[in-house]
């Protein structure tokens, strides 16, 4: 258990026997199984497991995106389960940050306007020097006024990590923020995921399938079956990928 | 394929709903139309035919003078023809008739009004059963007396008459008081009860000439004798009867009484069946739209089923289908709405017509076109998308869904350009009199601006949107940014939802424009020039007119100053522009009767005309109008090349040519806006019965009396002396008249509201069908934060750019057209008036309309399952 003094200063996020069921009956599935973690601050974990094993569902469940079916996830001191929709909507917009792994941005806002969404859906004026630190980490200066159509697949999903840093949120998650691209730029938004964290001192927990992904964490959480099996501290991609065939992925 | 494509259609069926709605309602319009055209028609025939049964042939004067109130009126022909008929051989039995129009007084002494509907008739009793299309109901006998009358059946019912009452009926000559010794009707199709067309009061024969001031017969009709055909009858005639009479074969009588029926019929239903295209018309781009956006919807899957292997027929055959199916399934419905909607105008109608009980029977042509009009506009809307699909590259399954990015073209920006100049070119030319094409030319413009608009409706929408968006992201924030740029996302979409809608608004516009403009008009030519006018008395709705009591009675009052009767004529003029072109074309005359302008003439006093009414720019300055002369309006005048102290030409059917000279011309159309003004005795010298009497009376009191006094003072016993005049100040009589203009124009508000609830349906059908298109971007938004209600309020925002976009295009089109329109037809000396509280009213009209449209809409995006719409790649 986690007492409240920790949480000011060193944890972000924790799941407490998060349990997450499916259906029920013969077509039930228990996607999570009585996890339990904590993300502590300005660390970066990733969280990996073979197809199926409840990432996503983790997740989105810690995300405020979905609810579990018992246990309880808290972010900032806030028990998730406890709060109505609307309040989830806000945590979500106020404290979490988001990057999915495809269609981060809305085509009918120019990049500068995805970067300031949430803020702007708060009715929050940007901090205008974090803002610039943000726009320049990502090197995005030039592209601002470009709607994401006029962007590539790497601009725009640099966009989406602008945004998600933008607000200072607690926490940052991302799905497979790499999935959809080619290694290189897979590469630079994982170093400016990193950047974040180091320089920054943003907390990310990432889903991630590609062990070269995991390499860039401070942390790897293993999942299979919805269970918590493993933990790697300072992981290597060679270490995680021989973990992950442990586990049979 | 076709199960591939019958399954879309179902697996739609809140799609097919929304687009069928359009079809629903215009179909089910204009079916209603026919249902309740074909009863009235038939219902009429038959009463026609079986009243005129017995009739072989008619013989009647071949003089006529056309009439704007109906049939043409005609002069009588003398008693002698009737002995000359009756003693000609193959002649069985002849009966002269004589008609006219009285006003029947009910019970409480008030005047029997019909607003729509035939006009009150009289005319005389005839023995002869066969001559005598009517029969009496049980208990009743015919007129023999001064003192009696046989009264419809209908009227009997309906105010409470039973044989042996008194009825009072006014008639040109005074009001008189008679006996109901019957009521009669028509045995329509040998049954046994009767059924009354109009209301009919039948005299004795010589009460009725001297009443309706006959001095012969309007008709004389004839049965043959046994063996003897219509045609020989005719010829028989023929050959005794003198040139300036002409003789019809019954069948011919009744085929030209069913012609006059039915176009006064068509004279209501015609506007009803152009409001129902409108409908159709404005429906066609909702089609159109709905069927695009499900094509860029079903991108995907169309590109599958090419992929697989399907040819661009059986593609195009899938969205025709679901056409097919569309329009099929809604015209059906929309036959069986617009019988009921027949039912429904069938009991607005029974006050005026006597239609049979029961649901009206539905007619093939109903049936037909109602299918025709509703598969056929939905298979031509939905052809351009049909063929859009077809060019869905095979690759295109592979992509993610495709929004409609296709660029505006060039040629469309040209062709829309040109259109659009054009118009309103021609229009600016003809306003200007450079061009001289008139009212024509004025719509043909309207009609080039139209498709202009259309054309480049695309490239206008997004700029549009955003300029009208505009404000939002500044006071609405994020909401306000999201549903401005939405709007203008999808410029062809926008573009199509909004131009249904503004063609709505523009015809509303136009109407309010006319409204407006007559209104000021009615105003001006009533209240300013007759200012001097107390009191008016009117004879009411039907053509009948006023005895000589009301007159006799305010002359004879100490009140009373001025007394003015107003009178009408119809005549043919001889000599205007337009009167000379016919003459060069069909010749001088035409059986008989010659070829000229038939024109509106009214009657006034000699003299009291220029102390009562305040008449603008008499050139020369008369104080009197002398017989056989004539005030003529300046512009026309002008337009005939006519100046004061020339003879003009016009022709009476009574009198023949007559040679009036201009006494003077005035400036501005006074009373009841005639371009021909005479004095009352040349008036009443060249008038038929039917047109010899005062139709309305101008009253200027004594100095310093007080109208309302003098009329609560007079007013009960005018109503015992004279109940068929109605009796105001000129501030009632003048609101009188605008309640009528205000409640024909509501109707027309009510008849186009059917083409803007179609294109408001379009607009909430755009957003929802866009919105599913954007479950994802939903989702997003919710994920990083977006409340319910800021979604809500973007979907808002963005529905009411859409319909607020639409509604200034309509406006500003419908207030150009409206404009040029009313200038167009400044022959009525009509000016337009543009009210800015109407055009205002319609304005927040379409905003409102808008966020009400968005609410269903709006509630469906934030219910989108957000990890659904985001975790769908
Ligand atoms: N909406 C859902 N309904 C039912 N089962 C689900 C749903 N979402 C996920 N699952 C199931 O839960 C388990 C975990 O899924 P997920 O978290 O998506 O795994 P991962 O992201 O690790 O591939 C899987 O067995 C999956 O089939
Ligand atoms: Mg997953």
């Amino acid at each position: 258990m986690t007492d409240t003094q920790t949480w000011s200063t060193t944890i972000a996020a924790a799941a407490i026997n998060a349990t997450k069921i499916y259906g029920s009956g013969d077509t039930q599935v228990v996607a999570l199984d009585a996890v339990s973690a904590e993300f502590n601050k300005g660390q970066f974990t990733a969280i990996m497991g073979p197809s199926g094993s409840g990432k996503s569902t983790l997740m989105h469940c810690l995300a405020g995106l979905d609810l579990l079916t018992s246990g309880s996830v808290l972010i900032g001191g806030d028990d998730l389960s406890q709060l109505k929709e609307r309040d989830l909507t806000l945590l979500r917009r106020d404290k979490i940050g988001f990057i999915f792994q495809a269609f981060n941005l809305i085509p009918t806002l120019s990049a500068l306007e995805n970067i300031t969404l949430p803020m702007d859906l708060g009715g929050i004026k940007p901090d205008q020097g974090w803002l610039d630190t943000v726009i320049d980490t990502v090197g995005l200066r030039d592209r601002l006024s470009h709607r994401p159509s006029e962007l590539s697949g790497g601009q725009q999903q640099r966009v989406a990590v602008a945004r998600a840093l933008a607000s200072r949120p607690q926490i940052i998650f991302a799905d497979e923020p790499t999935g959809n691209l080619d290694s290189r730029t897979g590469t630079e938004i994982l170093t400016f995921m990193r950047k974040a964290v180091d320089e920054l001192r943003q907390t990310i927990v990432m889903v991630t399938h590609d062990p070269n992904a995991a390499g860039y964490s401070d942390r790897v959480l293993f999942l299979a079956d919805g269970r918590l099996v493993d933990e790697m501290f300072e992981p290597t991609a060679a270490k995680v990928l021989d973990k992950m065939k442990a586990l049979g992925d | 394929m076709l199960r591939v494509a019958l399954k879309s259609v179902l697996a739609r069926k809140r799609r097919l709903f929304t687009t069928g709605f359009a079809i629903v309602l215009s179909v089910a319009f204009i079916s209603g139309t026919l249902v309740i055209t074909a009863l009235m028609n038939s219902t009429l025939d038959s009463l026609i035919g079986s009243s005129y049964d017995g009739i072989d042939a008619i013989v009647r004067s071949a003089e006529a003078q056309e009439s704007d109130f109906g049939p043409p009126i005609r002069p009588t022909i003398p008693d002698s023809t009737l002995g000359l008929v009756s003693a000609a051989k193959g002649v069985r039995a002849a009966a002269g008739l004589v008609q006219g129009l009285p006003t029947i007084i009910d019970k409480n002494g008030d005047r029997i009004q019909d607003l729509a509907g035939p006009p009150t008739l009289a005319f005389n009793w005839i023995d002869d059963p066969e001559l005598q299309g009517g029969r009496l109901a049980e208990g009743g006998r015919p007129p023999v007396t001064p003192e009696e009358v046989v009264i419809d059946v209908r009227t009997a019912e309906e105010y409470d008459f039973s044989i042996g009452d008194q009825v009072q009926a006014g008639f040109p000559v005074g009001l008189r008081t008679f006996t109901i010794v019957g009521i009669g009707g028509i045995p329509v199709d040998g049954q046994e009860n009767l059924v009354a067309g109009p209301r009919v009061l039948l005299l004795e024969l010589t009460t009725a000439q001297q009443l309706l001031g006959k001095d012969g017969f309007d008709y004389i009709a004839l049965s043959a004798a046994d063996g003897v055909s219509q045609v020989d009858l005719q010829r028989t005639l023929t050959t005794i009867l003198p040139p300036d009479q002409e003789t019809l074969t019954g069948e011919e009588f009744v085929a030209e009484s069913e012609e006059t029926i039915s176009r006064l019929i068509s004279l209501f239903t015609q506007p009803i069946l152009a409001f129902g295209f409108v409908a159709v018309f404005v429906g066609s781009f909702v089609i159109y739209n709905t069927f695009s956006i499900v094509v860029a919807q079903r991108t995907r899957e169309l590109a599958l089923l090419r992929a697989v292997g399907s040819g661009r027929g059986q593609i195009l055959g899938s969205v025709m289908v679901e056409a097919v199916v569309v329009g099929l399934v809604a015209s059906t419905v929309g036959i069986a709405g617009g019988w009921a909607l027949s039912y429904g105008l069938k009991v607005a109608l029974s006050s005026s017509f006597s239609l049979p009980p029961g649901l009206p029977p539905l007619t093939p042509q109903a049936i037909l076109v109602g299918l025709g009009i509703g598969i056929g506009s939905t298979l031509i809307s939905a052809f351009v998308p049909g063929i859009r699909a077809t060019f869905i590259p095979p690759i295109a399954a592979l992509g993610e869904t495709a929004i409609d990015r296709t660029a505006l073209s060039v040629r469309r920006k040209v062709i829309g350009s040109v259109l659009l100049l054009a118009g309103i070119a021609i229009i600016a030319l003809v306003s200007a009199d450079t061009l001289n094409w008139g009212l024509s030319g004025r719509g043909f413009g309207a009609a080039l601006l139209f498709l202009g608009i259309t054309t480049l409706g695309p490239v206008f929408a997004g700029p549009m949107a955003r300029t009208l968006g505009a404000p939002l992201p500044r006071f609405r924030g994020v909401s306000g940014r999201i549903g401005k740029e939405n709007a203008g996302r999808n410029p062809k979409r926008t573009a199509i939802t909004a131009v249904a809608l503004s063609i709505g608004v523009c015809l509303v516009v136009v109407v309010a424009i006319f409204a407006a403009s007559i209104r000021a008009t009615v105003q001006d030519q009533l209240g300013n020039q007759l200012a001097d006018v107390d009191l008016v008395v009117d004879s009411g709705t039907g053509f009948a007119g006023l005895g000589p009591e009301p007159r006799e009675f305010l002359e004879s009052r100490p009140e009373v100053a001025l007394v003015n009767p107003i009178r009408f004529n119809q005549g043919t003029l001889l000599d205007t522009r337009g009167a000379k072109e016919d003459q060069a074309e069909k010749g001088e005359s035409e059986n008989g009767i010659p070829v000229g302008d038939s024109e509106f003439l009214i009657g006034v006093d000699r003299t009291t005309i220029f102390e009562i009414a305040n008449i603008e720019d008499l050139t020369p300055p008369i104080a009197e109008i002398p017989d056989d002369e004539v005030m003529v309006l300046a512009q026309e005048a002008e337009e005939n090349g006519w100046k004061p102290g020339d003879t003009i030409r016009v022709w009476f059917a009574k009198t023949g040519e007559q040679r009036w000279r201009i006494a003077a011309t005035f400036g501005s159309r006074i009373g009841n806006g005639a371009e021909y003004i005479t004095n009352n005795e040349t008036q009443a010298k060249n008038a038929l019965p039917e047109f010899d009497v005062d139709s309305t009376i101008w009253v200027k009191l004594q100095d310093g009396l007080d109208p309302e006094t003098v009329l609560a003072d007079l007013k009960p016993e005018l109503k015992k002396i004279a109940p068929t005049a109605g009796f105001n100040t000129i501030g009632d009589y003048v609101g009188e008249r605008l309640a009528i203009l205000d409640s024909v124009v509501n109707l027309i508000y009510v008849l186009l509201g059917l083409s803007i609830v179609i294109a408001l349906v379009g607009v909430g059908n755009t957003i929802s069908l866009s919105i599913h298109e954007r479950t994802r971007e939903l989702g997003l938004l919710r994920a990083v934060g977006m409340t319910r209600s800021q979604l809500a309020e973007s979907v808002i925002w963005e529905s009411v750019i859409i319909a607020l976009a639409g509604t200034v295009v309509g406006l500003v089109i419908g207030v150009v057209l409206g404009t040029t329109f009313v200038d167009g037809i400044d022959q009525q000396g009509i000016e337009p008036v543009v009210s800015v509280v109407t055009v205002a009213i319609i304005g927040i009209i379409g905003a409102v309309a808008g966020v009400f449209l968005a609410i269903r809409p709006s509630r469906r995006a934030t219910r989108v399952d957000v990890l659904a719409a985001i975790s769908s790649v």
